[in-house]
């Protein structure tokens, strides 16, 4: 605890030098007489002595919450010594706002008494974010001398992503050998009916398609699709990053990205993440609950670090990138480097679908609205779609996303027919 | 509200001097201080109350050198107190803008305040009675020098007592 002399303590001192050096100045005693309640208000203050007992305690309404929720803390102050003037400030994340109450509060405690204090926060961008380390000012009554000192009790929150439910994703083109949703192109167990073809010994009589042997006068079998699930690996674009948080490009990509995790988990798919960016960070693809909390997890503290090294795909584990995997990039498209990554997964034969998370939007709601923005905005508009036209071009799949229309409306046409990638390097 | 109560110590400091002597140099003066000390309310900042402050004394000292009349001591001490208010109470409401302030603290706050004024008035009181006392005693000469002694023997007592005296249990 460190006590100072507060800048009211030096006004003070300056009024009363000014008083007695205008009386002596003037030769009039009214002066001095106006110097005296300079000088009580002056020998009025006390210097805080050694800190006082007391104990301070933080508790949260809840340690994991959805983008948008409303978290409430409430402190419980236990004085042991007087407090005669404490004030207690919670110092908020720069992304939590206050919703209800205050987090700065003055109290006046008598020994033995406790005091309750609430506040509610609004949890509007996805994080993890610590509460807890209060800091306690303590003032003597006269505002003259004051006490800094603070009391850590920790509160770990985690604001997950809002999760959008998904009906449509992109299909993947190729199947894995567990069993799953999608009609695999290969023959066997399943309940998709295929080609008929003449019975062999050793196929099974509920198998054989009697319309069809009757027509031909001899015994026929249905042949029936596998039902197979896929490997999907979702790759995400953090070199680059445009408009602010909770609206960023990058915030819109995890929420497509966790939006589509889940999608996919649901239809029994096993579903990785690779984070691509000053870091590069991986989760393996695999299937499930806890995979699906794992991911949402990978996700949370997704955020765009500046590099110039930027490691490479190629030198991660088959495990991480299968090569049968379906690769759904998320990404503004704005980083060179990113585009050239696509390009070369494309080229070396992976199924990769783009959702490019348009910038203009983000862009525009930090922007003053000025016509000159709004020229900028249009111009970077077309330049944008021209590197996505580009980039079709050259056989990707790209869907355009503007983060105010449904990622589903945008995927729909994407799950029932997707062009073959033809990329050239 | 309590930053918009520092009015009335505005008033007074502004109304004192004017009463002492209403002339135009005391006007302009004190219309200045009251603009400085209406700021720093409003805002509220410490310096421009400051400047306030210092801007009224002088006001002050203009309106008693022009009136060279008997002494007043309760619109001195009136002065004073004015003074001394206007500094706490916007110092005050700047030190917990935005904070919840509890009524506890408030009304331990006044109860202070008030006790403050107690004491200053039964000081005045104590000091203008011993004074008399004291310039039957002191040959005429010799009251200036005392007097001066006597201001900076006050200052620096007030800023040892105020600003720079260590407890003894302190580290």
């Amino acid at each position: 605890m460190t006590a100072r002399p507060t800048p009211l303590a030096f006004a003070l001192a300056t009024l009363f030098a000014w008083a007695l050096f205008l009386g002596v100045l003037v030769d009039r005693a009214e002066l001095f007489i106006a110097a005296i309640p300079l000088a009580i208000a002056l020998l009025s203050g006390r210097r805080p002595g050694s800190l006082p007992r007391f104990d301070l305690g933080q508790e949260v309404s809840a340690e994991r919450l959805a983008e948008g929720g409303r978290l409430a803390a409430s402190a419980t102050v236990m004085a042991h010594d007087p407090l005669p003037l404490v004030e207690i400030l919670q110092p908020l994340p720069g992304l939590l706002k206050l919703h209800f109450g205050c987090n700065r509060i003055a109290l006046s405690l008598v020994a033995g008494e406790e005091a309750h204090w609430n506040y509610e926060l609004l949890c509007p961008a996805r994080g993890r974010f610590t509460l807890g380390a209060l800091r306690l000012r303590l003032w003597d009554r006269s505002g003259l001398w004051n006490a800094e000192t603070q009391r850590t009790d920790v509160k770990q929150v985690s604001v997950y992503p809002f999760i959008a439910p998904l009906r449509h994703v992109p299909r993947p083109m190729r199947t894995q050998s567990s069993f799953g949703n999608y009609v695999a192109p290969r023959v066997g167990e399943g309940l998709e009916p295929g080609e008929i073809r003449p019975f062999v010994p050793g196929d099974r009589v509920r198998r054989v398609n009697w319309r069809a042997s009757l027509r031909r006068g001899q015994i026929y079998v249905t042949q029936f699709h596998e039902e197979r699930n896929a490997d999907i690996v979702l790759l995400l674009d953090t070199l680059s990053e445009t408009g602010e948080r909770p609206f960023s490009t990058l915030d819109f990509s995890v929420r497509a990205g966790a939006a589509l995790a889940g999608a996919y988990l649901a239809r029994k798919d096993r579903v990785g993440f690779i984070e691509y960016g000053g870091y590069l960070r991986w989760l393996k693809p695999a299937t499930g609950r806890r995979q699906r909390v794992s991911l949402v997890e990978a996700l949370l503290p997704a955020s765009v670090y500046f590099s110039y090294a930027v490691k490479q795909l190629d030198f991660l584990p088959a495990q991480v990138l299968p090569p049968q995997a379906l690769v759904i990039a998320l990404s503004p498209l704005l980083d060179r480097r990113f585009i050239d990554t696509s390009v070369n997964l494309v080229a070396r034969g992976f199924d990769l679908v783009i959702i490019a998370v348009s910038p203009i939007e983000p862009a525009r709601r930090v922007l003053q609205g000025s016509r000159l923005d709004e020229l900028a905005l249009r111009l970077w508009a077309i330049e944008w779609q021209l590197s996505v036209e580009a980039l079709r071009r050259r056989g990707l799949a790209v869907v355009e996303w503007r983060p105010e229309v449904p990622l589903d409306a945008v995927l729909a046409p994407f799950a029932r027919f997707r062009p073959r990638p033809a990329a050239r390097r | 509200m309590m930053r918009y109560s520092a009015i009335v110590p505005i008033i007074i400091l502004v109304g004192v001097p004017l009463w002492v002597a209403p002339s135009l140099p005391v006007v302009i003066v004190g219309a200045v201080a009251a603009c400085f000390c209406g700021a720093g309310m409003l805002r509220p900042w410490r310096s421009a109350i400051s400047v306030g402050g210092s801007l009224a004394l002088i006001d002050y000292a203009l309106a008693l050198s022009l009136a060279r009349g008997g002494l007043d001591i309760v619109g001195a001490a009136a002065f004073g107190l004015a003074l001394s208010f206007l500094l706490d109470l916007t110092d005050f409401a700047r030190r917990f803008r935005g904070a919840e302030i509890s009524a506890a603290v408030t009304r331990s706050q006044i109860a202070f305040w008030l006790g403050r004024v107690a004491i200053t008035i039964a000081v005045v009181a104590l000091l203008c009675s011993g004074a008399a006392v004291f310039a039957y005693l002191v040959p005429l000469l010799g009251r200036p020098i005392v007097a001066g002694l006597g201001a900076a023997i006050a200052f620096a007592g007030a800023l040892h007592g105020g600003i720079v005296r260590v407890d003894g249990n302190q580290p």
